[in-house]
């Protein structure tokens, strides 16, 4: 672990919009449902954990109103619950991301000031697991026919996982349908087996995330293909894994 | 301690899909701790359904033993695997 700073964030993603460069601050608060369990006798309060954990999400940053940029993600949000992902610590391949399986958006609010750039906010309820877990292909373009990440080497998960798949942006070539993103995984590095098969994508934003029950092997990797047509279509995606 | 990277003689049902090296020196290199290149590995894809006989040797006994890959029997002729 080391100590870091906002040039570490690699990567905001929410539903597919890459929304990073318009933030200047993010908050991510887990919280553990308590119930007070002290009775008659008990001269101090005790606390109980009762199983269920809630998590909470905002961002703060600059208004844009852009196509996809920070107004597009967030003014229909409200109400929706989206795929919401995020690197604090680098870019590189087995950097650790956040996942929410579902970001309920609470709210959004739009700040319009004398002397001041406008300002946008929203915030978030996790519905459902937040899971943290490893970048294969941190937020970055490909436009080859295949591409392959590096192997991340960890260790062998008998209670499955959960990838997460998100794509900022597809621009298609003649012919070309979508782009097919996996998740692999090997027990010896030399022969990767499809754990996740994300559903192919055409068109961006958009995200996916696919829980696995299967066991999950020691190296991990992402594979990319381009369906029904040539290179170089070209798409800016994002995928990453958790064990469970 | 060695490893075996020799082709194997009898054909192969890939049942989950299946990306793996053909070049056997990338093989070597890769059991050895090295981290081989993607351009130098020769790589194939298989997808389900597909009968195949240049799988790595290595990898065959867990492919096997985790059920993503049956033994074809008799093997198929040369026409129709993925000979290397």
């Amino acid at each position: 672990m080391s100590i870091r700073g906002s040039a570490d964030v690699a990567f905001f993603l929410l539903g597919g919009y890459d929304i990073l460069g318009y933030q200047t601050e993010i908050s991510d608060a887990h919280e553990a449902l308590l119930e007070e369990s002290h009775t008659l006798g008990d001269a101090w309060r005790e606390q109980s954990y009762v199983g269920v954990r809630q998590a909470d999400f905002s961002q703060d940053g600059f208004y844009d109103d852009a196509v996809n940029a920070n107004h597009d993600a967030l003014s229909t949000g409200p109400g929706v619950s989206r795929v919401l992902c995020y690197g604090p610590a680098g870019t590189a391949t087995g950097a650790p991301f956040t996942g929410y399986a579902g970001a309920m958006q609470v709210d959004y609010d739009r700040i319009v000031s004398r002397g001041a750039l406008h300002k946008a906010r929203a915030t978030y309820r996790g519905s459902g697991r937040v899971d943290e877990g490893k970048i294969l292909w941190t937020h970055k373009g490909t436009n080859t026919s295949s591409t392959n990440s590096g192997a991340i080497d960890t260790s062998v998960s008998t209670t499955g996982g959960v990838g997460y798949f998100q794509l900022s942006s597809f621009t298609s070539a003649a012919l070309a349908t979508g782009v097919l993103a996996r998740v692999q995984h090997s027990s010896d590095n030399v022969t990767f087996a499809d754990l996740i098969s994300f559903t192919a994508a055409a068109a961006a934003p958009t995200a996916q995330r696919i829980e696995t029950t299967a066991v999950v092997e020691r190296w991990l990797r992402m594979a990319a293909s381009y369906q029904g047509g040539a290179a170089p279509a070209t798409a800016v995606l994002f995928v990453g894994f958790a064990r469970y | 301690m060695s490893h075996s990277v020799a082709r194997p003689a009898v054909s192969y049902r890939v049942l989950v899909g299946l990306d793996y090296p053909t070049n056997p020196h990338a093989v070597e290199r890769i059991l050895a701790g090295e981290d081989v290149p993607w351009a130098e590995r020769g790589a194939r894809r298989a997808e389900p359904g597909d009968v195949v006989r240049d799988l790595p040797a290595a990898s065959i006994p867990g492919l096997l033993a985790k059920g993503r890959i049956e033994e074809v029997s008799p093997p198929v002729g040369d026409g129709e695997g993925k000979g290397v």
